[in-house]
């Protein structure tokens, strides 16, 4: 028998949670709160003041409606990427390599974006976009195909592959997809115009890409909810021995899940790049795909859920940058508050924590 | 069960070896002038003692992190945070050698570092009982930024330097040796420490009282905990010993680079590559060894070829030891087994 870790990982979303609905709510609310307070005194410790720091955040996140459009459109790629991440989990299956399948669904989308001029404008976007969508859908694939063939741990894979498709992205702006012109730091060629995703909105950075992401959210909602495929998923998430004696091909579906999940990936990276960057840049989302752990984690892996907590996220996203402007705080450290919320998430959504909600609850019914 | 005989893992790896060889050869005989020119120039850099040298020292930090991360997996806690307690490891000790003047020093408060973050991992995957998934790619993302940012601010106005570091040991006799004394007497002591280290540690684990106890409670807590095992504290030990050790590759690493100095994101990925060593080398210490000096050997071979002026781009070239690290979870993990309850967190009867 090949190491199997990702079976028997300890279930993130126990099934019955709460009687009271709110209580769904409450905690993950509950634990930003307690993130905030935490980063507070992080702030406070490094000697700035936490509530000039969290006015900017907040002003520099939802403050008005150019900042509210910058954080929807830096919500975007998180979305897509959470919400694949949610899928291959609800297959069973750990997809840490949401950012090397953006990388690949960036480089796809680019190759096909910034040559071949003479087409249709809308028939060019759409190719350059399947593009991305599949290459993204192949570079998961490949970790898929090495754990259903061979065994090979797809945890650690994911990760190594987004290592490979970094430098591969590297490689490609140096060398054969390199702008022609001058440029600072190693650039490809700029997509042609007439085939960036067009603005939604005029004056701000609404794009085609949240048409994109909000569509991929309903239809997974949709997949998830009313049809045999999200069934045969879950019961495959569930449990991979029973699902094949119940007749369903178990490889198939943990392959098709990780495809898409890649794909989803993959199309953030063209979001990122036909939507806003107009051009490849070597490590051009360092750290998005690894967020969207987070967000799909915060999202319970429930799609709706996670658009929420995307919106979240990028919120502390374009945050951090009026807060290094306005209360003159180094942009790390709202990484590190980023990541107080997501350790405080997930010890909200432990077991044990959940235990203690359960019989708290309970006990107030008795009283 | 009856295993066919070509799946035994020798016949697998002579097979795989012999047609490697071959294929090479036919290549060789089929290429032009040129082409075999640079092949003898590359067969020149591997038949060379500095080889072995560098690959020994690229692989050392591996060998350390893959140690610790296999303590953690064999009480049946994945730990995937190696990277972070690399990183932090490395920065600590670079910061704290520079500060003190004594790389000594450096290691031991890296060693402290490893463990505060193992206590952070324990608490959320054994208290809390949380995904140790996510807790440690949460931890790795922390690493990342505090390091980029503590070491900003302790180095942003101050010119680049070095930390001291371990200086290299000198053997009479051994180290005089013609291409024995160069490959591997004339190391800094954290090599001898860390190669010693695999016997010591194969011997806690296979042959010790406490090395049974934490097998026991990676494999089946339930019945551990029957005979009287308090897991959960096993665990919270496998872990914090864990935390110590990859905290002082952190050290290693510093020291491997050869001028002591720390950069923003220096593991790269190491940890990751030493948390699969750990899985391929079929959680066993002799096994992690061989599996972190498959990645020392392609770091060496990546860093020779790039000054061998290869006409192949570096950025493939730096590819190599990650696509080498997956090609070997193919070909060797097939019958690898870990331990049965890996990744499931205890809850005790009655308690919760």
């Amino acid at each position: 028998m090949a190491e199997d870790v990702s079976q028997n990982l300890a279930p993130l979303k126990p099934k019955a949670r709460f009687n009271l609905p709110i209580a769904n709510i409450a905690l993950p609310v509950l634990s930003i709160v307690i993130a905030a307070l935490a980063g507070a005194v992080i702030i406070l410790l490094m000697g700035y003041d936490p509530i000039k720091a969290y006015s900017a955040l907040a002003q520099g996140s939802f403050g008005n409606l150019m900042q509210t459009s910058e954080t929807v459109k830096t919500a975007v790629p998180l979305l897509l990427c959470g919400l694949g991440i949610a899928f291959a989990f609800q297959s069973g299956a750990f997809n840490i390599g949401a950012v090397g399948q953006m990388y690949m669904g960036g480089l796809a989308a680019i190759i096909v974006a910034g040559q071949f001029a003479g087409l249709p404008g809308w028939l060019h976007m759409l190719l350059a976009t399947l593009a991305a969508f599949v290459a993204g859908g192949l570079w998961a694939l490949l970790p898929a195909f090495l754990k259903v063939r061979y065994g090979s741990n797809e945890i650690i894979s994911t990760i190594l592959l987004n290592y490979v498709a970094i430098y591969l992205v590297d490689y490609m702006v140096a060398g054969p997809i390199k702008s022609g012109g001058f440029s600072g730091a190693p650039t490809s060629f700029p997509v042609l115009a007439g085939v960036m995703y067009p603005k939604l909105v005029p004056q701000t950075q609404l794009h085609l890409g949240l048409v994109f992401a909000l569509a991929a959210m309903v239809i997974m909602f949709f997949i998830m909810q009313y049809t045999t495929l999200g069934q045969r998923v879950r019961i495959v998430g569930q449990n991979r021995v029973a699902a094949g004696h119940a007749g369903i091909r178990a490889d198939r579906v943990f392959l098709l899940a990780f495809f898409f999940s890649g794909s989803l990936a993959g199309l953030a990276g063209a979001a990122e790049i036909l939507g806003y960057q107009a051009r490849l840049i070597s490590g051009f989302a360092p750290s998005t795909g690894y967020d969207a752990i987070a967000v799909a984690l915060l999202g319970g892996f429930a799609p709706f859920m996670v658009g929420v907590s995307a919106l979240f996220f990028a919120g502390l996203q374009t945050g951090a940058v009026a807060m290094e402007a306005i209360a003159k705080l180094p942009a790390q450290l709202v990484d590190l508050i980023r990541v107080l919320a997501i350790l405080a998430v997930l010890a909200a959504s432990s077991p044990r924590v959940l235990e203690i909600a359960r019989k708290m609850q309970g006990e107030d019914r008795k009283w | 069960m009856v295993r066919a005989w070509w799946s035994r893992p020798w016949v697998r790896t002579t097979t795989t070896v012999v047609a490697v060889l071959v294929g090479l050869w036919i290549v060789l005989e089929l290429a032009s002038e040129e082409t075999r020119n640079i092949a003898n120039g590359i067969f020149a850099i591997l038949g060379a003692p500095e080889f072995v040298k560098a690959a020994l020292i690229a692989a050392v930090p591996l060998l350390l992190a893959a140690l610790g991360g296999l303590i953690s997996e064999l009480s049946g806690v994945l730990n995937m945070a190696l990277e972070a307690m690399m990183l932090v490891g490395a920065f600590v000790a670079y910061t704290v050698a520079d500060q003190s003047g004594s790389p000594w020093i450096g290691l031991a408060a890296a060693g402290v570092s490893g463990l505060v973050l193992g206590l952070v991992h324990a608490v959320f995957t054994v208290s809390l009982r949380a995904n140790q998934v996510v807790s440690a790619v949460a931890l790795n993302l922390f690493a990342l930024a505090a390091t980029a940012l503590a070491f900003r601010i302790l180095y942003i106005n101050k010119a680049f330097q070095a930390a001291p570091g371990f200086d290299a040991l000198w053997f009479p006799m051994l180290s005089d040796l013609p291409y024995l004394g160069v490959a591997l007497f004339q190391h800094n002591i954290i090599i001898y420490l860390a190669l010693l280290l695999i016997p010591v540690m194969w011997f806690i684990l296979y042959k010790t009282s406490w090395g049974l106890t934490l097998r026991s409670v990676g494999e089946h807590p339930m019945a551990a905990n029957t005979v009287g095992i308090k897991v959960n504290r096993v665990r919270y030990i496998a872990i914090l010993l864990s935390g110590t050790l990859v905290g002082i590759s952190g050290s290693a690493l510093v020291s491997a680079s050869g001028i002591n100095a720390f950069q923003e994101n220096l593991s790269a990925g190491r940890g990751f590559i030493a948390f699969a060593a750990v899985i391929f080398g079929r959680y066993d210490p002799v096994g992690a060894f061989l599996g972190t000096m498959l990645f020392g050997l392609g770091d060496a071979l990546q860093i020779r070829l790039q000054a061998y002026g290869v006409e192949v781009p570096y950025q493939l070239l730096l590819m190599l030891p990650y696509v080498i690290t997956i090609l070997a979870l193919v070909v060797f993990m097939r019958n690898a087994r870990g331990p049965a309850a890996s990744g499931t967190p205890f809850v005790e009867e009655g308690a919760g």
